[in-house]
C-alpha cells in the first residue's frame, strides 16, 4: 500500500527522512514522479512537500541573496518582481518549462532534484552562480548547483537531506541575459539542447563577467568557460558571436536519442548562442542609438 | 436556392455539453457489478505460441475469468474486409498488439496485475519488417496467401509516348511515415446484458452495424440478440473503423454474464490500433514545353503491417489519386501493399489520397519550377473539368470544383502578395534577419467521397414528427467529433421549415437507429443528408394526403434509404469514385536557418465540398485538418525497431501543439453545388488535410531551395540538408 503524507513543517519532513526508511519518496509538484508509475511501484511512503511552510516564498535572505523556497513553482518564479528585476535569466528559463499547467505544479526543487540533463532551470542557475541549500538533522549546507548535480538523475543529496531552497547572489549594474531552447515543438517539450547566458553590459558595448551554460548536451548541465573567455571584456560584434558559438559547439558532448541527434545538438547550441547574442547585440545598438539621439537633443 | 438555416453560423449542438464536461463518452460509462477487462498482448512481434498458462492469473485476487481462444464460441477472427485478425491468438502472433488472453477482474488494478501473470511460451519467428523483403517470394509468408495483400496495375495511353512528348521530366522517390490518429479518447467501452437478455455494447466504433455483425459471428449469436451503440466518440480519424474493444467486451460479458468495461492506456492504444500506412513512392512525371502535363508514372509500396484491415482499398485510392486533379493523357500506376510485422495500418483521414498527394503535388511544383511557370497557373492550365477523363481514364461525371479553388487561391492575399510577405523580417531582430527565410507553397487535391464502386454504400434514416412540432432524426452514424449531427439538424430544419432547436438527432444505436452506414470516407453529410431529405419528402407527401382527406395526425414518421451513386465501371474494391471534393492550400513557412526550425506562419484553404451546410463545422474541420497536416509533415512518426514501438505516448510521439499551428488560418468555401448532394452539399473532412503536407514541402523549397522527400521534416533534416546542399548560402 502506498501512503501519502502531506506535511506542513520542515521539521516533520526531516524527522521522517532521518528515520532512514527506504521506500520513502519526496514529492513536490509531482510532475516528474507521477508520469512514471515504475518509480512509484517500489514506494511505500510518499511525502508531499507542496505545503511545507519553510519551502515556500521568494525573498532576500540574511546575506542579501535571493532565496527561492524549494516548493516554489515555476510560475511563481516567472511572475515574481524580484526575480524579474534581479534574476531575469531564471524567469526566462522557467517560462519555457512545459505549459501553464506544468508550471503551476512543477517546482524549482523538483527540477533540481530530478537532475535531468535537459532540465531548463539548471543552465540559468549555473550562470547565476546559484547555490542549493540542503536541510538535514545536521542543519543546512550549501552547494553550488554544478557540485550538486552529479549525473543524469544523480545529485549530491544525502538520503536524509532535502532541498530547502536555492540561493542566488544579487549583482548590481546593467545586465543582459537570455535563455534559448531547441525543442521538438514550441511548447510542452523537453529540450533537445538549451543555452543560458548572462553578463554585465557596459556603455561602450563591452560585456564583462559573462556566464554561459548549456543543457541536454552532456550528462549534466555544463558551463562553457571557452565561450566565456571569448566574450569577456570584448565589444560584442558578429565576429565575436561566431567565435563564442564555435566554442559552444566544441564543448558539447551530445548523444543521439529519441529526441534528436548528437550532431544536431552540437550544431544547435552554437545557433542558440548566436541567436541570443545577436538579439543582445541589436538591443545594445538600439540603446546606443537612442542615447546618441538624446545627447544630440540635449546639446 | 436560398437557405435560411443551412449555411448559418450556428453553434454546434454538442458544443456546450462537451465544454462543460457533461458529455458522456464511452470511457465515462460504468455499470453496477462490472468487471474490468485487460488484454494480454503479444510479447513478441512475431512468434509461435507454444503454450498459454492462465492458472496463476485465474487464481489471483479479484480475478473472475481469464479468456483464451478456447473460449471463443464462434469464428475466432474478424476484420473489415477479410476476417484475418484473431480475436484471441492461439498459435501465432504477428504484431505486438495481438491479444492472447483477456482478464476480467473486479478492479482495473487486479485485472492489470493478473494480466502480468498469464504465462505464454513463445518461440520467436523470423521478423519481416522490410516491405521490400515482403515482395520477395522466398520470404516466409505471414498469411496463407503470401505477403502481398494486394497489387494494382493501371495504365492509360502510352507512358513512353508521354515521356517522349515531354520537355521536362522529373523523377523522385518519397518516403512517408507511419502516423498515429492520436484521438483524444483511447479505445473504450462497456458491455452488459439488458433485461431482455440482449447483449449491449456501448463503445467507440465508426460503424455500429458492421461491429454488430462481427460480434455476432464471433459469439455465434443472432444479430438481433446484440445491440451496439457509439453515440459520442472521443475522436477517431479512421483509427476506430476497425473493431477495437467491442468484441473483447462482448466476449467477456457473454462468458461471465457480467457487465464489463475496458479503457486502453495510451501506450496500449498506440501499439494496438491501426495507423496511417507508411509508404514509399516513386514518381516520374513529364510536361511539354508549353506546360501541358503529358505523363504521370507512379510506383507505390505500402506497408499494411500484420493484418489486411483496409490496406487494399487504401492502395486503390493511392492509385486513383496518383495523377491528382489533373488531365493527363498518359498514366501508369503500379503498386503493392504487403504484410510485415510493423504493427498494422488501416483507415486514416485521407485514406491513401494523403500519401499520393505528397507525391504528385511535389512533382507538380518541381515541373513548374523546371518550366519556370507560376505553380498555380501551371496547375490551373492542367486541371480536370467535368467531363474530362480522370487519371485512370474514367469520366469525371459530377461537378468538379478543382479549378475554382485554384483560381480563388491565386487571387488570395497570401499568393498575390507573396513576394512582399516573403521579404518581411519586421518580426525578427535585425542581425538575425539574414538567417530567416520565408517561402510560399501551394498544393491542390481531390478526394473521393463515399466508399466507391463495389462496396455497399447506403444510408437509412428515420425522421419522426412529434407533438408540438418536435422533430427527431434517427441516424446510425457516429459523432466522432466532426460535427455531422449539427449539419443533419440544419438540413432537417431547413427542409421542414422548423426552428433548429426543435430538431433532435438521435444517434448511433442499433437498438433505436437504422443503418446509415459507416462514419468514414467524407460520406455522412452527403449520404445521411440525402436520406433525411428523402424521408422528409415522404412525410410531406403523407401529410398532404391526410390534409386532403381532412384528417390530421401529430405523430408521423418515415424511413428512407439513400444509396450513394457510383461510376458504372469497377476498377477495384472501392475504385473509382463518382464524387470528389476538391481543395487548394496556400502555405507560408518560415525557416530559421541557424537552428533549422520550421514554422508554418499562415495557411489559406480554398475548399470545395459543395454547399457549406455548417460554416463553423466547415472551418473547424479545415483548421483541424491543417493541424493534422502540419503534424504529418513536421512532427509525427511512429517509430518501430524490429517490430517494437519506440514512442508510445505523447512525450515521445510528438504532436504539434497550439503554438505550432498558426492562428493565421483562412478557410474559404468554394461552393460548387453538387446536383446529387443534399441542398448541393458533399463533404470536406478529408480534403481539408490532404494538401497540407505537399504545400508545406513546396513552401520549404521556395524558402531554402531544398526539396524534402521524406516526412516528417525536422530541424535536424534542415541542418543536415543545408550542410549537404551545394547551394548552401
Ligand atoms: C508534460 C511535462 C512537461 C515538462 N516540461 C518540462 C520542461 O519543459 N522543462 C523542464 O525542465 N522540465 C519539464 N518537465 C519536468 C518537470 O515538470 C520539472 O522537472 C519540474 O520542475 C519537477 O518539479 P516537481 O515539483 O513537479 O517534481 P516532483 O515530480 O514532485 O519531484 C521530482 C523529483 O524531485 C524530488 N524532490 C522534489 N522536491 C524535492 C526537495 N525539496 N528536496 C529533495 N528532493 C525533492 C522528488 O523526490 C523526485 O525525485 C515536464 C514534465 C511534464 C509532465
Amino acid at each position: 500500500m502506498l501512503r501519502i503524507l502531506r506535511l506542513p513543517a520542515l521539521d516533520q519532513v526531516i524527522e521522517i527522512l532521518s528515520a532512514q526508511e527506504s521506500e520513502t519518496l519526496l514529492m513536490a509538484g509531482g510532475t516528474d514522479i507521477l508520469p512514471r508509475p515504475a518509480a512509484l511501484a517500489s514506494t511505500r511512503l510518499l511525502i508531499d512537500l507542496s505545503q511545507v511552510a519553510e519551502l515556500q516564498g521568494i525573498a532576500l535572505d540574511a546575506e542579501g541573496r535571493i532565496r527561492i523556497g524549494a516548493a516554489v513553482t515555476h510560475q511563481e518564479i516567472v511572475d515574481h518582481p524580484l526575480i524579474q528585476r534581479k534574476a531575469q535569466l531564471l524567469s526566462m528559463a522557467c517560462s519555457s518549462i512545459g505549459s501553464v499547467q506544468i508550471r503551476n505544479l512543477g517546482t524549482i526543487g523538483g527540477n533540481l532534484a530530478n537532475a535531468s540533463p535537459a532540465a531548463d532551470s539548471l543552465p540559468a542557475l549555473v550562470c547565476l552562480a546559484a547555490e542549493v541549500a540542503l536541510a538535514s538533522p545536521r542543519g543546512i549546507r550549501f552547494l553550488p548547483v554544478s557540485a550538486f548535480i552529479l549525473g543524469p538523475g544523480r545529485t549530491a543529496r544525502a538520503a536524509d537531506e532535502l532541498i530547502e531552497s536555492v540561493r542566488i547572489p544579487v549583482v548590481t549594474g546593467r545586465r543582459v541575459a537570455f535563455f534559448k531552447k531547441a525543442g521538438q515543438r514550441r511548447g510542452m517539450c523537453c529540450a533537445k539542447a538549451s543555452v543560458a547566458m548572462c553578463a554585465h553590459r557596459h556603455g561602450d558595448g563591452r560585456l564583462t563577467k559573462p556566464r554561459v551554460a548549456m543543457g541536454a548536451v552532456a550528462a549534466t548541465v555544463i558551463s562553457v568557460p571557452a565561450a566565456e573567455r571569448v566574450l569577456a571584456d570584448r565589444v560584442l560584434t558578429m565576429a565575436v558571436i561566431e567565435e563564442a558559438a564555435a566554442a559552444c559547439c566544441e564543448a558539447a558532448q551530445a548523444i543521439d536519442d529519441i529526441r534528436s541527434t548528437a550532431s544536431y545538438r552540437r550544431h544547435v547550441v552554437g545557433a542558440l548562442l548566436t541567436e541570443g547574442l545577436a538579439e543582445i547585440y541589436d538591443h545594445m545598438q538600439d540603446l546606443a542609438r537612442r542615447q546618441a539621439r538624446r545627447r544630440r537633443r540635449r546639446s | 436556392m436560398k437557405c435560411t438555416v443551412v449555411g448559418k453560423r450556428v453553434e454546434r449542438k454538442d458544443a456546450r455539453a462537451k465544454v462543460t464536461g457533461e458529455t458522456i463518452y464511452p470511457s465515462d460509462r460504468s455499470r453496477e457489478g462490472m468487471l474490468w477487462v485487460v488484454a494480454v498482448r503479444a510479447a513478441h512481434p512475431h512468434a509461435r505460441i507454444l503454450s498459454i498458462d492462465t492458472e496463476r492469473a485465474a487464481a489471483a485476487a479479484g480475478v473472475v475469468r481469464v479468456l483464451t481462444a478456447r473460449d471463443v464460441p464462434g469464428e475466432n477472427a474478424f476484420g473489415i474486409q477479410f476476417h484475418d485478425m484473431p480475436v484471441l491468438c492461439s498459435d501465432r502472433v504477428r504484431y505486438l498488439g495481438d491479444v492472447v488472453a483477456l482478464v476480467g477482474a473486479e478492479s482495473r488494478r487486479a485485472a492489470r496485475q493478473a494480466a502480468a501473470l498469464v504465462a505464454v511460451d513463445y518461440q520467436p519467428l523470423a521478423l519481416l519488417t522490410d516491405p521490400e523483403q515482403a515482395l520477395d517470394p522466398a520470404t516466409p509468408a505471414l498469411h496463407p496467401g503470401g505477403n502481398i495483400l494486394h497489387e494494382v496495375h493501371f495504365h492509360k495511353g502510352n507512358i513512353s509516348v508521354g515521356f517522349q512528348k515531354s520537355a521536362v521530366i522529373v523523377e523522385r522517390s518519397y518516403q512517408l511515415p507511419m502516423m498515429d490518429h492520436a484521438f483524444l479518447e483511447t479505445e473504450a467501452g462497456l458491455s452488459y446484458f439488458d433485461e431482455n437478455d440482449v447483449l449491449c455494447v456501448e463503445s467507440c466504433g465508426q460503424y455500429i452495424y458492421r461491429d454488430r455483425k462481427q460480434i455476432a459471428s464471433v459469439l455465434g449469436l443472432a444479430e438481433e440478440k446484440i445491440r451496439v451503440s457509439a453515440e459520442m466518440v472521443g475522436g477517431a480519424f479512421g483509427g476506430k473503423d476497425d473493431i477495437t474493444v467491442q468484441i473483447q467486451l462482448a466476449l467477456m460479458t457473454y462468458v461471465t454474464g457480467r457487465p464489463a468495461k475496458m479503457v486502453a492506456s495510451r501506450e496500449e492504444s498506440i501499439v494496438a490500433h491501426s495507423k496511417r500506412h507508411p509508404a514509399s513512392m516513386w514518381f516520374k512525371t513529364g510536361a511539354s514545353k508549353s506546360g501541358k502535363l503529358m505523363a504521370v508514372e507512379a510506383r507505390f509500396l505500402s506497408d499494411t503491417g500484420a493484418y489486411a484491415s483496409l490496406g487494399g482499398p487504401v492502395l486503390n485510392l493511392m492509385a486513383e489519386h496518383a495523377a491528382g486533379p489533373y488531365l493527363v493523357p498518359h498514366v501508369k500506376v503500379d503498386g503493392h501493399v504487403v504484410y510485415t510485422n510493423n504493427g498494422f495500418s488501416g483507415a486514416f483521414r485521407g485514406f491513401g489520397c494523403t500519401q499520393a498527394c505528397v507525391g504528385i503535388e511535389s512533382q507538380m511544383d518541381l515541373m513548374a519550377r523546371a518550366l519556370r511557370r507560376d505553380p498555380l497557373a501551371f496547375r490551373q492550365a492542367n486541371v480536370l473539368h467535368q467531363g474530362d477523363a480522370a487519371g485512370l481514364g474514367y469520366e469525371m461525371k459530377t461537378a468538379v470544383g478543382a479549378e475554382p479553388t485554384i483560381r480563388a487561391a491565386r487571387a488570395g492575399k497570401l499568393y498575390r502578395q507573396r513576394r512582399r510577405i516573403k521579404k518581411d523580417r519586421t518580426h525578427v531582430s535585425p542581425s538575425l534577419a539574414p538567417f530567416i527565410r520565408r517561402g510560399v507553397g501551394v498544393a491542390s487535391q481531390m478526394q473521393g467521397l463515399g466508399l466507391g464502386v463495389g462496396i455497399e454504400d447506403q444510408a437509412e434514416v428515420e425522421v419522426v414528427l412529434g407533438p408540438g412540432g418536435a422533430v427527431r432524426v434517427k441516424v446510425g452514424t457516429t459523432e466522432i467529433g466532426q460535427g455531422a449531427y449539427t449539419a443533419y439538424a440544419q438540413m432537417t430544419a431547413e427542409r421542414l421549415g422548423v426552428p433548429l432547436e426543435q430538431v433532435e438527432i438521435v444517434g448511433a444505436d442499433t437498438g433505436t437507429c437504422p443503418d446509415s452506414g459507416a462514419t468514414t470516407a467524407s460520406r455522412t453529410t452527403y449520404a445521411v443528408g440525402n436520406a433525411i431529405l428523402l424521408a422528409i419528402a415522404k412525410l410531406e407527401q403523407r401529410r398532404s394526403a391526410w390534409a386532403a382527406q381532412g384528417t390530421g395526425r401529430e405523430n408521423l414518421s418515415a424511413r428512407a434509404n439513400f444509396t450513394v451513386p457510383t461510376q458504372d465501371r469497377q476498377l477495384g474494391d472501392g475504385l473509382p469514385h463518382l464524387l470528389y471534393s476538391y481543395g487548394t492550400h496556400v502555405v507560408l513557412v518560415e525557416v530559421n536557418t541557424l537552428t533549422g526550425e520550421i514554422s508554418v506562419e499562415a495557411v489559406e484553404a480554398y475548399l470545395d465540398g459543395g454547399r457549406v451546410v455548417s460554416p463553423l463545422g466547415f472551418e473547424g474541420q479545415s483548421e483541424g485538418g491543417i493541424a493534422q497536416g502540419i503534424g504529418y509533415t513536421l512532427f509525427e512518426e511512429v517509430l518501430l525497431d524490429r517490430g517494437r514501438f519506440l514512442n508510445t505516448n505523447f512525450d515521445t510521439y510528438i504532436l504539434p501543439s497550439s503554438k505550432d499551428v498558426p492562428t493565421a488560418i483562412h478557410t474559404v468555401p468554394i461552393e460548387v453545388m453538387e446536383k446529387s448532394g443534399p441542398l448541393g452539399a458533399k463533404g470536406i473532412s478529408e480534403t481539408c488535410t490532404v494538401g497540407v503536407a505537399p504545400a508545406i514541402l513546396n513552401a520549404l523549397e521556395d524558402a531554402i531551395g531544398i526539396r524534402f522527400v521524406r516526412l516528417p521534416v525536422r530541424a535536424e533534416d534542415v541542418i543536415l540538408a543545408r550542410e549537404e546542399s551545394p547551394h548552401e548560402s
